[in-house]
């Protein structure tokens, strides 16, 4: 395992003078504050300098030495830098002295080509030599996995290159993360035992023609392990096409799924255009209602009176309604011929009605014209008053807003909602996706043809190799200690051959679902969404979100980008064959509080050392203390002497 | 973090190929098998790897008689 013991620094950027620090020897965190320019992203250079000799800057562009060296001390009269890194790894101590100084024909260096930059690594006190200090330190920190240890926001955001089989960082960074998982050990062995198989061959069939008796099968076998030759050729190529090809296919794939889901988000979003439409008109037509019911909206305040009016008027009907029935009948008792009473049934005699035309009243007030014609003025006014109590109701006009605004919150629901899908559809989603489909379907057919090419070639061998064995076979009978030799040796170098072979796709499957596994829990830890069940990772260890309902999520925001990044890193470290210290650069930009909280809170488990750079309103100290706890190892503070100048202070 | 356990994070490079070994070569030599990987840790090839490999397969041959 790697860890850092310290870091010394001579002129380097902000860092005036000879300046260092110390890393506590436990398991923990470290923390550098420093505001903006104060040198947080100089220092995470220092380690890629100290190792690589290398400096970058925004979008991954190299920094010119020329303009590395502390400002102050240039003025003062300063022509180079140095870093120097102490270190343990795999039980020794080592030192790394890098500096940075003019060429010797530069005798005003003006550029980066006018600096060289040299270093030398001591073991255990002792000074390697150029070739063993290269292999050494490709040993302690290969370069081509240096993203998973020195990162920022910017090398964060890479890995969605990963989701891309278009890209050419993706590839890149596939043969990173293989590299740190410990594949290329399997890989290069069985690269090894090919060659050694091909040798062992010839060497049999080279064995053969040296011998009278064997000499025919010898020339036969020679003849074959040249056509294997070839056709091994064309497999290789044939193989490594369909490589480039099914990885293609893969992206496409991944690139329709998500351009899929884009689909039904278009067709949810014409879905809900066409129902806001008609809920506008829905609301204009209850905005019209409510302007007609607020017209006699003032006579609510007679609505007491109007109550009583209408309740004085339905006594007088009917007190109206019984005097015009009574009239009625009288005169038709009076008037009648065999009449007859019409609750006893009796018939009624002429003296009765003669006394009955007596009680009827005549022509004028009371007389039933007169009555009928006030019942109809009474129902008149009543159906009037009904009318206006009607309309004077302020219930009912509160129905009508009610339901106004109900209206009004769907259509700014659907609006909220057609918006936010807005938000994920780029493009012209349609074309893209036909396009896709296209490409994919001539991928597709690209792939059959190679298959068919790798079959046949297959056959050839098998049927080059059936031949080879059957001579081997005559040869066995007839060869002596030489040629038993050789075949002893091939068969083995064979039988190696294909353990690697079978080994490195068992352990190439294996890392992936490790990585996928310890990826989606750290995920889940990290993540504030409690909707995200995990990720899924596909063949180029590229992870997407995926939702409790089995969907993928096909876009996400820069935030949700890092937190996936910093998950796989985390994934990566705890499968890593190579162990060592993380130093992180603002990991936090493009997060909120939660995430923060969580990332802090989860960041000692991603290593034993952990070196974070940080301005405090990124990661308040308090935030810092309380979440770490026991595990934060010590805090320093990047502090301003001038604008050209920074000093590393312990707190 | 993670508490997978420990036993199946020590699933190398090492243990893989033993397992397969085991499984489906319980032929070839366990050293054997072992040297090459040595020869090829970290995925860092020496330039006399191949040589190195020949000669470590011509000597365990020459072992089997």
């Amino acid at each position: 395992m790697l860890r850092i013991k310290s870091l010394h620094l001579k002129d380097f950027g902000a860092f005036k003078g000879e300046q260092a620090f110390d890393l506590p020897d436990g398991e923990g965190v470290t923390v550098f504050y420093g505001e903006n320019m104060r040198g947080k992203t100089t220092l995470l250079n220092a380690f890629r300098f100290a190792l690589f000799g290398k400096i970058i800057g925004r979008g991954r562009r190299p920094v010119s030495f020329h303009d590395m060296i502390n400002w102050e001390a240039r003025s003062e009269g300063a022509r180079s830098f140095e870093v120097q890194l102490n270190l343990t790894y795999a039980g020794a101590d080592y030192r790394l002295i890098r500096t940075c100084r003019p060429k010797g024909s530069a005798s005003t260096p003006i550029g980066h080509n006018d600096y060289v930059a040299d270093y030398y690594l001591e073991r255990g006190g002792h000074i390697l030599s150029p070739q063993q200090a290269a292999v050494e330190i490709e040993q302690i920190l290969p370069e081509q996995i240096a993203r998973f240890f020195l990162f920022d926001g910017e090398l964060l955001q890479e890995y969605e290159d990963l989701l891309h089989g278009d890209t050419d960082m993706g590839p890149k960074i596939s043969q990173a993360i293989e590299r740190i998982l410990g594949l290329p050990t399997l890989t290069k062995s069985r690269e090894s035992l090919k060659a050694a198989l091909d040798k062992a061959e010839e060497r049999v069939a080279v064995a053969a023609q040296g011998d009278q008796k064997t000499r025919e099968f010898g020339n036969q076998l020679q003849s074959l392990v040249e056509e294997r030759e070839v056709l091994t050729g064309d497999l290789f190529r044939h193989e490594k096409d369909l490589e480039i090809l099914r990885g293609r296919k893969v992206a496409i794939e991944d690139d329709m799924r998500r351009r899929e889901r884009m689909a039904s988000l278009l067709d949810k979003r014409d879905r809900l255009a066409g129902e806001v439409t008609t809920l506008e008109g829905v609301v204009q037509q209850k905005k019209d209602d409510i302007t007609k019911a607020m017209s006699p909206a003032w006579s609510a305040i007679l609505r007491p009176q109007l109550t009583a009016a209408v309740a004085a008027h339905r006594t007088r009907e009917a007190d109206l309604q019984s005097a015009v029935t009574r009239a009625q009948v009288l005169h038709s008792l009076a008037e009648g011929h065999d009449a007859s009473c019409p609750t006893c049934l009796q018939s009624v005699s002429s003296d009765a009605q003669a006394k009955i035309r007596a009680l009827l009243p005549d022509v004028g007030v009371g007389s039933p014209d007169a009555d009928q014609r006030e019942l109809g003025s009474v129902r008149r006014r009543l159906d009037a008053l009904e009318n206006q109590l009607a309309l004077a109701n302020p219930d009912a006009l509160r129905v009508l807003w009610s339901d106004l605004e109900a209206r009004r919150r769907e259509v700014y629901s659907k609006t909220a909602e057609i918006e936010e899908i807005g938000k994920q559809l780029t493009g012209d989603a349609e074309d893209e996706l036909k396009g896709l489909r296209r490409e994919y379907d001539s991928v597709v057919r690209q792939i059959a043809a190679l298959e068919d090419g790798v079959k046949a070639t297959t056959e050839k061998l098998a049927t080059n190799a059936n031949y080879r064995d059957t001579i081997q076979k005559r040869l066995d009978k007839l060869a002596g200690g030489q040629m038993e030799s050789e075949r002893r040796r091939r068969d083995l170098a064979s039988r190696l051959h294909d353990l690697f072979k079978d080994s490195v796709d068992v352990y190439r499957d294996q890392l992936r679902h490790r990585v996928e596994a310890d990826a989606s829990r750290y995920f889940k830890q990290l993540t504030t969404e409690q909707d995200y069940e995990g990720l899924r990772i596909n063949d180029s260890y590229g992870l997407t979100i995926m939702h409790r309902d089995g969907s993928d999520i096909p876009i996400r925001s820069a935030g949700a980008e890092h937190v996936v990044a910093l998950s796989l890193v985390a994934a990566l470290q705890n499968n890593a064959q190579l162990r060592g210290p993380i130093v992180i650069d603002s990991p936090f930009g493009r997060l909120d509080g939660g995430h923060r909280s969580k990332i802090v809170e989860v960041l000692p488990d991603m290593a034993d050392q952990i070196i974070l750079l940080v301005y405090e309103e990124e990661l308040p100290p308090a935030r810092a203390r309380e979440a770490l706890k026991g595990r934060l190892r010590a805090e320093w503070a990047l502090e301003r002497q001038s604008a050209r100048h920074t000093e590393l202070v312990k707190r | 973090m993670p508490d997978e356990p420990q036993a199946s994070r020590d699933a190398t490079v090492a243990d893989t190929i033993e397992r397969v070994r085991l499984e489906q070569f319980p032929d070839v030599d366990r050293d054997l098998m072992l040297e090459i990987l040595r020869l090829h840790a970290g995925g860092i090839v020496a330039d006399n790897a191949s040589r190195l490999v020949d000669e470590a397969i011509a000597k365990r041959a020459a072992e089997m008689i």
